[in-house]
C-alpha cells in the first residue's frame, strides 16, 4: 500500500497528480524550485520541499535532492509525471534501492523501450508492424532497385551513416530509382565517407496515432483506444483528439492488439503509450513507446471514463486491473488544446512573463488541467505549458463546436498563447473534414497571424475606451471569479492615462 | 468627457468617451459614434449593451499595458507615445512615475532623491534577458523618490522612481 506520494514534477501535471492523490486519500508532497514557491502544486500539496534553484538540472532533475525530500517527508512513492525524470531508468532504480515505489514501469523495461533500436527489435519480435525497409545496408544500385520494388514506392533512400538529410532521396517513380540510388550513394560517400544506403518505405502525409495502455503487475493489460496527435508544431503536439477520424472499430482492435502484444512481450506495467505512424491506406507502423503518463491522457479518460493517473497509483501499490477490454469502447468524442505561453505568430517562440489575469470558462463536458493563476510568473526555465483544455461531446462535430466556444471565452492576459490560433485550426475546412496529417500546420497555418487591427470587432475598441472611464456598476464589483488568486486590479485608482470622466 | 488615443495591433484611433445618464456612454472612434450602456461587472470584466447586443469584455492592466478580450480576440492596448504625457482632453502632464516596461533586475541606480534631472536623463538601468534598458526622466524636474536599489528584481510596471516637475 502507498500512503504518501511525492510528485516529482511541476505545473499542470503536478496539479493533476496531486488532485488524484487527494481523491484517493493519499498524503502528498510537492517538490519545487525556488521560483515555483508560489505555484499551484506547492499550494495544493500537504507538504512541500524546495529542491534547488530555477534551472531544471539543479532542481527537478536532481535525483539526490528528490530522494532526500522523499526520505525527509516519509513519502513511500514517487510519481514522476511526464518530462523531467519520468523516463529516466536510473531514477527508477534509485527509487527502488531507497525502498520507494516509482509510479511507472520497471527500470529494465524502461531502459529497453527507451532505446530506438532495441525497442524496434522488440517490436519486430512481438510481431508489431514496423515501417518496411531493408534490414541492412545495400551497396549495389540494382539491389537497391529490387529492394525498393519489394517494399513498394514511394521509398526513402537513406545513407546508413546519415543524418541531416544528406544522402537522402525520396523516390516516387520506378525509372528514377537507379539514378537516385547512385546520387544518394555519392552524397553519402562525400558526406560520411561511406556509400552504404538503406531503403525504407516513405510514408506520405502520415498521421501520428497512439494507443493508450494500462498493465498491472499480475499480467493483466488493456488498451484504451487511440489518440490522434497529428496536429503538431515544431514536432510537438498542440491539439489531440479521440477517436481518430480515420480509425474504425476494427482498426482500433488491430492497433490495440499490436500494442498489447508489445506490452506482454516486455512485461510492461503501469500506464504507457505505443506510438504509430499511420499512412493514407490505414496501415500502421510502430514508432516508439512512451513509458509514462502523457500530456494528452485526459482525452482518453474523457471517452472511456477511466482515471489513468489513479490507475497508475493503484497499479504501483500492487492492485489488480479490474477493467475489462469489452467495457472500454469509446463514448463520444474528446479534444484537447494545449495552452502554451508561446507566440504562434512568431515561430511558436516561448513567451515568458507574468500572467496578469486568466479566465477559464466552465460548463458540461469542459475540463481544465491547469496550473494557471492570475499573477503567476512564467519563467523561461521550463516547458511553457500553462494548461490543457479538454472537451467531451457526443460526436466530433459537437466537440469541435464546444472547443471553439470554450476558446472564445478563455482569457490569458500577459503572455502570448495559441488560443486564437487553435480556434482557427478548429475552423479550418481540412480540420473539420478530418484531414489531420502531421504536416497540417505547415500546410495550412504557416503564415498565420492573429489578424490586423481593422479585422477586430469594433467592441474591442469600445471596451478598450470604456476601460479607462467606466466605474463600478450598481451591482457592485466582485473580485474572485474564474481563476484563483485575482490580482487587485487598480481600475479604481486613476492611473497615468486615465483621463477623468465627468 | 474624456478624449485620448489608443493603439491596438499597430493601429491608433482617436477616441472620445462622453458619459450620459444611467451608465450610458457615447463612444466616438475616429468619426463613428457608438451608444453603449456599460458597467463594471467584476474586477476584470465590463458588461456592454450595444443596442440589444450584450458583450462581456475582459480587461486587465499591468503597468502601462492594458489588455482587452472580446469574444476570443485578445489584444494589448497601449497609448501612443505622444499622447502619454500631455494627453489630449485633460492637458495634464504624466504623473512622473517611472515604471519598468518588463520584468528584470536593476543593474544601476543613477540618481538619488533630490537630484535635479532633465528630460531624458537615465534614472535607473534595468536588465532583462541580457539586455539593458535605460529608464529615463519623463520631463525636467527633481527626483522625488527612488523606489529600487541595485540588484533588486522588478516586475512589469513597478514604479522605480518618481520625478516631480520643477515648479515655476
Amino acid at each position: 500500500m502507498i500512503r504518501k506520494v511525492l510528485v516529482a514534477n511541476r505545473g499542470e501535471i503536478a496539479v493533476r497528480i496531486l488532485r488524484a492523490c487527494r481523491e484517493m486519500n493519499l498524503a502528498t508532497v510537492a517538490v519545487y524550485s525556488e521560483p515555483d514557491r508560489d505555484s499551484l502544486p506547492v499550494r495544493l500539496a500537504d507538504e512541500a520541499v524546495c529542491v534547488g534553484p530555477a534551472p531544471a538540472l539543479e532542481s527537478y532533475l536532481r535525483i539526490d535532492a528528490i530522494l532526500d525530500a522523499a526520505r525527509s517527508t516519509g513519502a513511500d512513492a514517487i510519481h514522476p509525471g511526464y518530462g523531467f525524470l519520468s523516463e529516466n531508468a536510473e531514477f527508477a532504480e534509485r527509487c527502488a534501492e531507497a525502498g520507494i515505489r516509482f509510479v511507472g514501469p520497471k527500470p529494465d523495461v524502461m531502459r529497453s523501450m527507451g532505446l530506438k533500436v532495441e525497442s524496434r527489435d522488440i517490436a519486430r519480435e512481438a510481431g508489431v508492424p514496423l515501417v518496411p525497409g531493408s534490414d541492412g545496408a545495400i551497396a549495389e544500385p540494382d539491389a537497391i532497385r529490387e529492394e525498393a520494388l519489394r517494399i513498394g514506392l514511394p521509398v526513402l533512400i537513406k545513407a546508413s551513416a546519415g543524418g541531416g538529410g544528406k544522402g537522402m532521396r525520396v523516390v516516387y517513380r520506378e525509372k528514377d530509382l537507379v539514378a537516385s540510388a547512385e546520387a544518394a550513394r555519392r552524397e553519402a560517400q562525400a558526406a560520411f565517407g561511406n556509400p552504404a544506403v538503406f531503403v525504407e518505405k516513405f510514408v506520405e502525409q502520415p498521421r501520428h496515432i497512439e494507443i493508450q495502455i494500462l498493465a498491472d503487475e499480475h499480467g493483466n493489460a488493456v488498451h484504451l483506444g487511440e489518440r490522434e496527435c497529428s496536429i503538431q508544431r515544431r514536432h510537438q503536439k498542440i491539439l489531440e483528439e479521440t477517436p481518430s477520424p480515420v480509425v474504425s472499430p476494427e482498426m482500433r482492435e488491430r492497433m490495440g492488439a499490436a500494442a498489447l502484444d508489445l506490452v506482454h512481450k516486455v512485461g510492461y506495467t503501469s500506464a504507457g503509450t505505443v506510438e504509430f505512424l499511420v499512412d493514407a491506406n490505414g496501415s500502421f507502423y510502430f514508432l516508439e513507446m512512451n513509458t509514462r503518463i502523457q500530456v494528452e491522457h485526459p482525452i482518453s479518460e474523457a471517452v472511456t471514463g477511466v482515471d489513468l493517473v489513479q490507475w497508475q497509483l493503484r497499479i504501483a501499490s500492487g492492485e489488480r486491473l479490474t477493467l475489462r477490454q469489452e467495457d472500454l469502447t469509446p463514448r463520444g468524442h474528446a479534444i484537447e488544446c494545449r495552452i502554451y505561453a508561446e507566440d504562434p505568430a512568431n515561430g511558436f517562440l516561448p513567451s515568458p512573463g507574468r500572467v496578469v489575469h486568466a479566465f477559464e470558462p466552465n460548463g458540461p463536458g469542459i475540463r481544465h488541467d491547469s496550473a494557471l493563476w492570475s499573477g503567476m510568473q512564467v519563467t523561461p526555465d521550463y516547458d511553457p505549458i500553462l494548461s490543457k483544455i479538454v472537451v467531451h461531446a457526443e460526436d466530433r462535430k459537437r466537440a469541435i463546436a464546444k472547443m471553439r466556444a470554450v476558446l472564445a471565452e478563455t482569457v490569458v492576459f500577459g503572455v502570448e498563447t495559441p488560443i486564437r490560433f487553435l480556434a482557427d485550426v478548429l475552423r479550418h475546412p481540412s480540420f473539420e473534414s478530418g484531414e489531420t496529417t502531421t504536416d497540417f500546420i505547415d500546410r495550412h497555418m504557416k503564415d498565420w497571424t492573429p489578424g490586423a487591427a481593422d479585422e477586430l470587432p469594433v467592441e474591442v475598441w469600445i471596451a478598450a475606451a470604456l476601460d479607462r472611464v467606466v466605474r463600478g456598476g450598481e451591482s457592485g464589483v466582485s473580485a474572485g471569479e474564474g481563476a484563483a488568486g485575482e490580482l487587485p486590479e487598480p481600475w479604481e485608482t486613476i492611473g497615468r492615462f486615465e483621463i477623468g470622466g465627468r | 468627457m474624456a478624449e485620448f488615443e489608443l493603439t491596438i495591433r499597430g493601429e491608433t484611433k482617436r477616441v472620445r468617451v462622453e458619459p450620459d445618464e444611467n451608465g450610458r456612454y457615447r463612444v466616438t472612434l475616429d468619426d463613428r459614434m457608438h451608444e453603449v450602456e456599460a458597467r463594471r461587472t467584476g474586477t476584470h470584466a465590463i458588461s456592454m449593451l450595444v443596442g440589444e447586443r450584450s458583450i462581456e469584455a475582459r480587461v486587465a492592466r499591468d503597468g502601462d499595458r492594458r489588455f482587452v478580450a472580446v469574444d476570443g480576440h485578445t489584444c494589448v492596448v497601449t497609448v501612443p507615445e505622444r499622447s502619454s504625457g500631455a494627453a489630449a482632453g485633460g492637458g495634464a502632464v504624466g504623473d512622473g512615475r517611472v515604471t519598468t516596461p518588463m520584468p528584470g533586475k536593476v543593474v544601476a541606480v543613477k540618481v538619488a532623491a533630490g537630484d535635479v534631472v532633465t528630460e531624458g536623463d537615465t534614472l535607473v538601468i534595468v536588465e532583462a534577458m541580457k539586455m539593458e534598458h535605460d529608464l529615463r526622466a519623463p520631463f525636467d524636474g527633481k527626483v522625488a523618490a527612488v523606489h529600487c536599489q541595485d540588484g533588486a528584481a522588478v516586475q512589469f510596471g513597478d514604479v522605480v522612481a518618481e520625478v516631480e516637475p520643477t515648479s515655476d
